[in-house]
């Protein structure tokens, strides 16, 4: 909404500073987004008449105008093919000023003085679109009659300041000047005045000529209308057309202006009828019949379903209400007669419609947030008075109206004890009841209640807290105190899940990943290319209704899509060390096309490629391997407290599976890691290798204990053995160590392998495996007799697996 | 005798003195100090001196042993001395060359600034709570009074799954959620961060951002309450001189509401000017509606909300001037937190 403050003059005083206003208005939930000064750039722009246009000696695309300009006499060159002598146009004079700082001065072009030049409204910041008629391109060529030598300030009310309102949708009231000027009057003080409405009808009374009816209430509460006659359809005067223009809006003709005009003023929509071209003169407000086609004012035949709401006359749908009128019952140049609508519609409805359609307008918009049925009768009077002060028809009396169930006054109760508690002030009553009443309230006391009530216009109001709002941003926001809130809740928890989420973003930042934040959407080909088979739980992917582009239609199942996206961005930008992780949710439906909220499951997934270290003196050149992505799935492991969990070859087919492992505990996977299957890696052009980890929060919830229990420390030293053994190829470590600990049992501390070998000195089929071995009993010091015993039983063991102490 | 001695004393001073190496002198104190030195000698040839003589030789070759003991100490510090100092010499480095650094990890700017955040409001006793990234109409809309073809939805514009089924447009349904999980009218205090979607993707907006809700309800809570409240949290993150606006507002799920702004120095690292006001979050009293749509008695208790967008507290905080970065995870970007 854009509101002239020199228009506003006519409905309040006003005499404070524009920017001063703005910012109350503003801190008051008004807000004023921009105070346009449309002329304040442009100084010695003057209207001038042109007397002559003549070729450029030295250029064929220049003209030289001489120009009269009320006190002297211009020569002006100028490149615009539009202008002809006798024309009126803009002229900014040597030593003016331009919108943006353009400044112009005399000058010579292709060697012929110039004293100015003559503008295009684009030039003077105004909106062609505004004007009607003009031409678009080249100088902006004024009416005829204005004279010249004006000053352009003067002719196009630039000196005006205008409000660029950007409103809340509440407040449907400040839709309109006369809303808006109750609202500056309770801020700034003054009295708003309405405009006196008297229209001087003549000839037959409306009864009788024309009927108004409507289906039901609930979707139209009010409708009026009026008849106008001998019309004679034409331009609006200067005065409304420039008004309806500092409001954003292009003149058309005098009876659409003038039904603008009244929108703008009351914020009640107005429609025009051509009273011969609609059937038995009668307009019906109903829903429409399926598939019944209207075509609209734009020329587009409309197909319209039972929950759009039409005027309809004898013969069918003539307007589409709120949204857009038809196109036969448009009024025209022949139009004698003039059917005049106030209606009031339901906007829900109309906002269902206008989506549907794809039709927004200044009425549709006004509808939606709400119109005041009290206002209805007096704006269409006010569209008549208007019409008839212009001469451009005649009111036949009386109006017709259907309004069936009148809004009720609102009241409410309440106190100024309750109105204090609830924003934390002590206003004495008398200031509570002032600040109302600046609003318009009517207030009546009985002993210590106040009953407030509400203006018509204020359809937001309907409650306690709503009087508490209007007390609390009158009486000014920056006024009341700072306190704290009593509370019986005294401490703060988190959920499990939070706290797993942060202690496993914690144990992997401390290895090295950097923390990434994608979106929650993928398209389905990216899991393809990592290798997911289509029968996959993957697939199973929710669909949106309206993806934001085509690369999203699905809500992700997995994090990986939308983490090998920031490898690919990362590559591009020729960054070589790619470390990421991110937490978050994927999405599974519980079936297929949804019905119900899917399952949420929290999931922490890593990919990494490229050095591990950043490149360059003293630091070790090494890529990242199996061995650094395993060793980050334990230490997330250790960072939530899961112990004892079994490793087995991964089945995540994303995996080499060669190069891929799960954790597992009671069957349940905690993480699958290792390196990406090569098919995934080439299908994302990455060279080398990537490795990848993945753990459902869920299953880590189960088992996380995120405790630390103290072991006490030893009190009889540790003795230890190296063994290094010759072992088949295909026996693991794991079972190697394993066989080891069985050997000894609970006095082996640790047994951990230091050396792995194949190759030279080692048979075909063999491996070299070494372990430092360190064996303690917590009661007493070992002896040596001890500990070889045990190192014995652990050669045997070896041997019973095929392998052999190797020779030292 | 006294003279031998005397030349003995000379003589083993200037070799010691000569002495380049801490062993060479080693050598020369056995030479003369040793069992077989030449000093010992001598103390051993004293018995075949006369009574009278004995203690006064004594005393000169103990004050001559002495001498050299004192000498060779002397002399083996300043050797070892020079040796450290060669060393040193050898071993000093170019401290120019590059530093050796763990190749660390770093948290999402994001997840720093909802740290931040989270710790802040649970140092005042708030709760974490969570509620679903994708949402039923009901919890998203109907709970917080916003009925279908409500005008206030265009404020928000949805990814919509089903007709009834969405994907959040805000953190607010977790406050429909956690009102219906507690016993009608118990107290509650609570943060909710999360990610949130709306339909909106440009230099400005992007689809998926993040924001933090909050929610107090109790007997008597005043909207001096969330004045205070905000206040206190505001200067707590971006510093003590930060000023704070509260600005009237509308939101179909707060009467009355405000919009917060903040304008501050210590911490923008953008070059905005000194009073320029940048908007940081909204909130306002719980609707009436909004406790009674979740069984609560807005006769009995009241309580505030409010919600701030993380990405625009983040680019305030660490000087960020480009959205997209939050979502791009280059790593020169990531390591920067």
């Amino acid at each position: 909404m854009n509101a002239s403050l020199k228009w506003m003059r006519d409905y309040i005083d006003i005499t404070g500073e524009p920017d001063q206003m703005a910012e109350i208005l503003t801190d008051a939930g008004i807000p004023v987004e921009h105070v346009i000064r449309p002329g304040a750039e442009i100084s010695r722009v003057v209207t001038g008449r042109l007397l002559s246009v003549e070729k450029h000696p030295q250029a064929d695309h220049l003209v030289i105008c001489q120009v009269d300009v009320g006190t002297e006499q211009l020569q002006i060159v100028t490149g615009a093919p539009n202008v002809r002598p006798g024309q009126i146009v803009p002229v900014a004079e040597p030593n003016s000023r331009l919108p943006g700082g353009v400044k112009i001065k005399s000058s010579k072009l292709r060697g012929v003085k110039s004293c100015g030049m003559l503008c295009s409204m684009q030039e003077l910041g105004l909106d062609p679109d505004l004007f009607p008629g003009a031409e678009k391109n080249g100088i902006f060529i004024l009416p005829e009659t204005t004279p010249a030598g004006i000053d352009i300030h003067e002719l196009y009310d630039l000196d005006d300041v205008i409000f660029e309102f950007e409103l809340t949708p509440n407040r449907a009231d400040c839709f309109s000047m006369l809303g808006l000027a109750y609202e500056m009057s309770a801020l700034f003080g003054g009295e708003v005045r309405r405009p006196s409405v008297s229209t001087g009808d003549q000839g037959e009374p409306v009864e009788g000529r024309a009927r108004v009816s409507l289906e039901d209430p609930r979707f139209c509460s009010r409708f009026c209308a009026r008849l106008l006659e001998n019309v004679k359809v034409g331009p609006s005067p200067e005065w409304l057309t420039e008004r309806l223009r500092s409001a954003g809006i292009r003149p058309v003709n005098n009876i659409v202006d003038a039904a603008n005009y009244v929108m703008i003023e009351y914020g009640q929509p107005l429609h025009t009828y051509d009273y011969d071209h609609v059937a038995g003169h009668s307009l019906h407000c109903r829903h429409a019949e399926e598939g019944e086609k209207l075509t609209t004012l734009d020329g587009e035949e409309r197909t319209l379903t039972p929950a759009d709401l039409v005027i309809a006359d004898e013969k069918g749908a003539v307007c589409i209400a709120g949204v857009m009128g038809g196109l036969d019952s448009e009024v025209t140049e022949s139009t004698s007669s003039v059917l005049l609508e106030a209606a009031v519609f339901n906007g829900a409805s109309v906002r269902r419609t206008s989506r549907r359609i794809g039709l927004r307008s200044e009425a549709s918009g006004r509808y939606e947030r709400g119109v005041n049925p009290a206002q209805t009768k007096e704006a269409l009077d006010r569209v008549c008075q208007i019409l008839t002060e212009q001469g451009a028809c005649t009111a036949a009396p009386g109006m017709l109206d259907v309004y069936p169930c009148p809004a009720e006054e609102k009241k409410i109760s309440t106190s100024a004890q309750k109105i204090n508690r609830y924003i934390g002030i002590s206003l004495p009553e008398e200031e509570i009841i002032q600040i109302l009443r600046k609003l318009h309230f009517t207030v009546e006391k009985n002993g210590e209640e106040i009953t407030a009530v509400v203006p018509d216009f204020r359809a937001d109001v309907s409650g306690e807290a709503d009087l508490c709002e209007e007390v609390a941003r009158i009486y000014g926001y920056e006024n009341i105190p700072l306190t704290t809130p009593y509370s019986q809740v005294s401490k703060g928890v988190m959920d499990k899940e939070t706290e797993i989420m942060m202690s496993a973003a914690d144990a992997l930042r401390e290895d090295g990943l950097s923390e990434a934040v994608t979106f929650s959407f993928m398209h389905k080909d990216s899991l393809k290319k990592l290798n997911y088979p289509e029968t996959d739980r993957v697939y199973q992917a929710i669909p949106i209704l309206n993806p934001i582009s085509e690369e999203y239609p699905f809500v992700r199942t997995t994090l990986l899509p939308g983490l090998m996206q920031a490898v690919q961005y990362n590559m591009a930008q020729k960054n070589e060390r790619i470390a990421l992780f991110e937490t978050g949710h994927v999405f599974y439906p519980k079936s297929l096309p949804i019905t119900e909220l899917p399952d949420e499951e929290l999931m922490i997934a890593a990919v990494m490629t490229g050095p591990v270290n950043e490149p360059g003196y003293p630091n070790e050149k090494r890529n990242y391997d199996f061995w650094d992505v395993k060793g980050m799935a334990e230490d997330v492991m250790a960072a939530l407290g899961i112990e004892d969990y079994e490793i087995k070859r991964s089945q995540c087919p994303v995996f080499h599976p060669g190069q891929s492992a799960s954790f597992l505990k009671d069957g349940k996977i905690l993480a699958d890691f290792g390196e990406l299957h090569p098919a995934a890696a080439d299908n994302y052009g990455i060279h080398g290798s990537i490795y990848g980890l993945v753990c459902p929060v869920s299953v880590l919830k189960d088992f996380s204990t995120g405790e630390i229990r103290y072991k006490k420390l030893p009190k009889f030293p540790a003795a230890e053995r190296d063994l290094a053994f010759l072992i088949p190829a295909g026996v693991s470590n794991e079972t190697v160590t394993d066989t080891v600990r069985r050997a000894v049992g609970n006095h082996m501390e640790t047994c951990f392998l230091f050396d792995i070998y194949e190759g030279e000195q080692i048979p075909e089929g063999w491996k070299s495996m070494a372990y430092a071995l360190k064996f303690r009993d917590p009661e007493k010091t070992l002896t040596d007799k001890e500990t070889d015993e045990w190192v014995a039983d652990i050669i045997r063991n070896v041997e019973k697996l095929g392998g052999r102490l190797r020779e030292q | 005798m006294e003279k031998e001695m005397q030349m003995l004393r000379e003589k083993a001073l200037a070799e010691l003195g000569q002495s380049r190496s801490e062993k060479e002198l080693q050598d020369v104190k056995v030479s003369y100090l040793g069992k077989k030195g030449k000093l010992t000698a001598v103390l051993r040839d004293m018995k075949n001196l006369s009574a009278e003589e004995r203690p006064v030789m004594g005393a000169l070759a103990n004050t001559v042993r002495r001498d050299l003991e004192s000498a060779i100490a002397d002399k083996m510090e300043a050797l070892k001395k020079i040796r450290m100092e060669k060393k040193l010499q050898e071993e000093t480095i170019d401290i120019t060359l590059p530093a050796r650094h763990r190749a660390a990890g770093h948290l999402h700017p994001l997840t720093k600034t909802l740290r931040l955040i989270t710790e802040t409001f649970m140092r005042m006793g708030y709760s974490i709570e969570e509620g679903p990234e994708m949402e039923s109409d009901y919890y998203n809309f109907h709970c917080l009074n916003l009925p279908k073809d409500h005008p206030a939805r265009d404020m928000q514009d949805s990814f919509y799954i089903t007709e009834d089924i969405l994907l959040r447009t805000h953190t607010s349904p977790v406050q429909a959620r956690t009102m219906q999980k507690h016993r009608p009218n118990d107290p509650i205090r609570m943060i909710s961060p999360g990610r949130v979607f709306r339909w909106d993707n440009d230099a400005t907006h992007s689809p998926v951002f993040h924001q933090v809700e909050g929610l107090v309800i109790d007997k008597d809570i005043h909207f001096s309450d969330l004045k205070g409240t905000l206040e206190m949290f505001l200067k707590e993150l971006f510093g003590a001189d930060t000023k704070i606006r509260f600005r009237a507002s509308y939101f179909p799920f707060t009467e009355p509401s405000a919009e917060v702004d903040i304008s501050f120095s210590s911490r923008t690292h953008a070059d905005t000017k000194d009073a320029e006001w940048l908007e940081i979050l909204g909130c306002g009293m719980v609707h009436p509606n909004v406790l009674r749509l979740n069984r609560y008695d807005p006769e009995k208790v009241n309580g505030f909300a409010f919600g701030m967008g993380v990405e625009r507290i983040a680019m305030l905080l660490y000087g960020i001037d480009d959205l997209r970065h939050f979502y791009e995870n280059d790593m020169r970007f990531l390591e920067q937190f």
